[in-house]
């Protein structure tokens, strides 16, 4: 009787160890996972803030009112005085080669440039950017890549955690806005 | 064993809680997220609807700089000031708004410069550089009647922007008296600019014109404007150089601001001028549009000749223009003519909407939106 009961107090302290292990294993899993979406969501939160801020200042008192320079789904240039200065700022948005950020484990990762000229100041932007493109329409609202008939554009991003190595995107936050900047719209 | 499941028991409850803090860390986080970006939308939202409330403000009335103090605005508050300023060497007024919008403990403000200067508008009623109710065989003579759009200096066009040379409410358009007339082509069609020619191109020729709500009969109607608007203005000189008389007698020169004739029924003035460079919305009204204008002229005598008129002519009725007239004219009247008035040959009408706008802008009366009445320089938000 003493025999079969340290038997089953083996076999049942066994099942609650693994259980335990199994349990642990879980909520470390899910911890990460949870705090990667929070750290994205936060990420994305602070980048849509700042594309925000940027792009409703495009064409501020620019008296050219031709402030698109550059109106590609990956690379984006304008003209602002964005700081309200009396000078007016050139920007320029462009993605970088999913490469250039190989020694993350996220393989879809990559940064977004943000160069500002005189004076020259670039600024990149790492936080995990999965997607980010734009599509530019002009005031009929038809899609157009002519900078000169951009009236408003739609941002579409996505950011992941740069430390996701999995293959399919399983985790993250996606963002998508039109933005008509009240100035590429004034009357002429 | 029991020490032990209860150990167990204890250690699984700890594991547990520590997930469920973690996941309440992360819930909260989240929310954190949302609603600050809740409020932070909320709080752009209310700016921009102070400002366009503050813009509908201003378009009433150019002159108002009074402070829009804690105006509450969907379950928020936002404030914007006025102040005048100089944006190269003309004038124009900069709003300044804040809002601010809470959740809670969660706040978020917005905070916006807008720069506007007054902007005049074309009146939806001149479709033409001449525009009338009635038939216009006779009234245009052999004149250059041009609905492309020249700028105020009267030398330069602002290409394919003008309008018809001629609109009219009658059935037919009889060019019985050779006039050379241009415009520009009107949507659907792409807009060309035609030169001023004889035979006229049938592009620059409204016929039948529809007019919604009806063909305006009284000056201020043409304009958008409330009954009374234009007189009052006149009397009180809202514009500097305004006048408001009763007879052609009384009027003073120069002609400038509003120039509102107000007359008997069946008025008739004949062979009379303007003065020497006219401009300003010139009316010459009696109560069933029944004054007649008959020879038209502006200053020859001295040296120096007048230019053309400048501005928006609205006439009960008019005839034999001997003057050039850069704007627009609008004739209230149904019966417009009758006689043939050959003899004005090189004399020109030609639509202009800068000249139109320079004057509606200074009349400082809201149309039906802010949009036509400012114009907005930047916006930074």
């Amino acid at each position: 009787m003493a025999l079969f009961d340290i038997i089953g107090s083996t076999l049942l302290a066994a099942a609650v160890i693994v259980a335990i292990l199994a349990m642990n294993v879980f909520l470390y899993d899910s911890s990460a996972e949870i705090g990667a979406d929070v750290n994205a969501q936060e990420n994305m939160t602070q980048f849509t803030k700042s594309i925000q801020w940027d792009f409703s200042k495009i064409g501020n008192r620019d008296p050219s009112r031709n402030s698109v320079l550059v109106a590609k789904a990956d690379t984006f240039m304008f003209r602002g005085d964005l700081d309200n200065n009396g000078s007016l700022d050139t920007v320029k948005y462009f993605k970088g080669p999913v490469s250039r950020l190989s020694s993350t484990p996220n393989p879809r990762d990559f940064i977004l440039y943000r160069v500002t000229y005189r004076p020259l100041d670039t600024l990149k932007i790492y936080a995990g950017l999965t997607m980010f493109a734009l599509t530019y329409y002009d005031s009929t609202g038809a899609s157009t890549l002519i900078p000169q008939k951009v009236r408003g554009f739609k941002v579409t991003a996505r950011m992941e955690s740069p430390f996701s190595n999995s293959d399919s995107a399983s985790t993250g936050v996606a963002w998508e806005d039109m933005i008509f900047p009240r100035n590429l719209n004034l009357t002429k | 064993m029991g020490n032990q499941a209860i150990i167990l028991v204890i250690g699984t409850l700890l594991l547990v809680g520590i997930l469920a803090g973690a996941w309440m860390r992360a819930g909260n986080d989240l929310t954190a997220n949302s609603t600050q970006r809740y409020t932070g939308s909320v709080a752009r939202e209310i700016n921009s609807s102070a400002v366009e409330t503050a813009l509908r403000v201003l378009a009433d009335s150019l002159k108002w700089r009074s402070t829009l103090s804690n105006m509450s605005l969907y379950g928020g508050s936002a404030t914007v000031t006025f102040k005048d300023t100089l944006v190269g060497t003309d004038s124009a007024v900069v709003l300044r708004s804040s809002s601010k919008f809470s959740v809670g403990s969660d706040s978020s403000s917005s905070a916006a410069q807008v720069v506007v200067t007054g902007a005049g508008f074309v009146p939806h009623v001149v479709r033409g550089a001449i525009t009338a109710f009635g038939p216009l065989d006779n009234t245009l003579s052999d004149m250059i009647i041009d609905g492309r759009n020249w700028n105020f200096d009267a030398l330069t066009i602002t290409p394919t922007s003008g309008k018809y040379a001629v609109s009219t409410g009658a059935a037919v358009f009889v060019n019985t008296q050779l006039a050379l007339l241009g415009g520009t082509t009107q949507p659907p069609s792409p807009q060309v600019d035609i030169v001023p020619a004889f035979p006229n191109s049938p592009f620059v020729v409204e016929t039948n014109s529809n007019w919604p709500g009806g063909w305006p009969n009284t000056p201020d109607k043409a304009l958008g404007y409330p009954d009374g608007t234009l007189k009052q203005m006149a009397i009180t000189k809202a514009l500097v150089g305004s006048q408001y008389v009763t007879d052609y007698s009384q009027l003073t020169f120069p002609v400038r601001g509003i120039t509102y004739l107000d007359v008997p029924n069946g008025t008739y003035i004949n062979r009379k001028n303007l003065g020497m460079n006219p401009e300003g919305i010139i009316v010459l009204h009696s109560p069933n549009s029944t004054a007649f204008w008959e020879w038209l002229l502006t200053d020859t005598s001295g040296v120096t000749v007048s230019g053309p008129i400048k501005g928006l002519l609205i006439f009960d009725k008019l005839h034999h223009i001997h003057t050039d007239i850069l704007g627009s004219l609008v004739l209230l009247s149904p019966v417009t003519e009758g006689l043939h008035c050959a003899g004005n040959a090189g004399h020109y009408i030609r639509y202009s909407e800068e000249t139109i706008k320079k004057f509606t802008a200074a009349s400082g009366v809201a149309d039906a939106s802010w949009k036509s009445r400012l114009k907005v320089l930047s916006w930074y938000e």
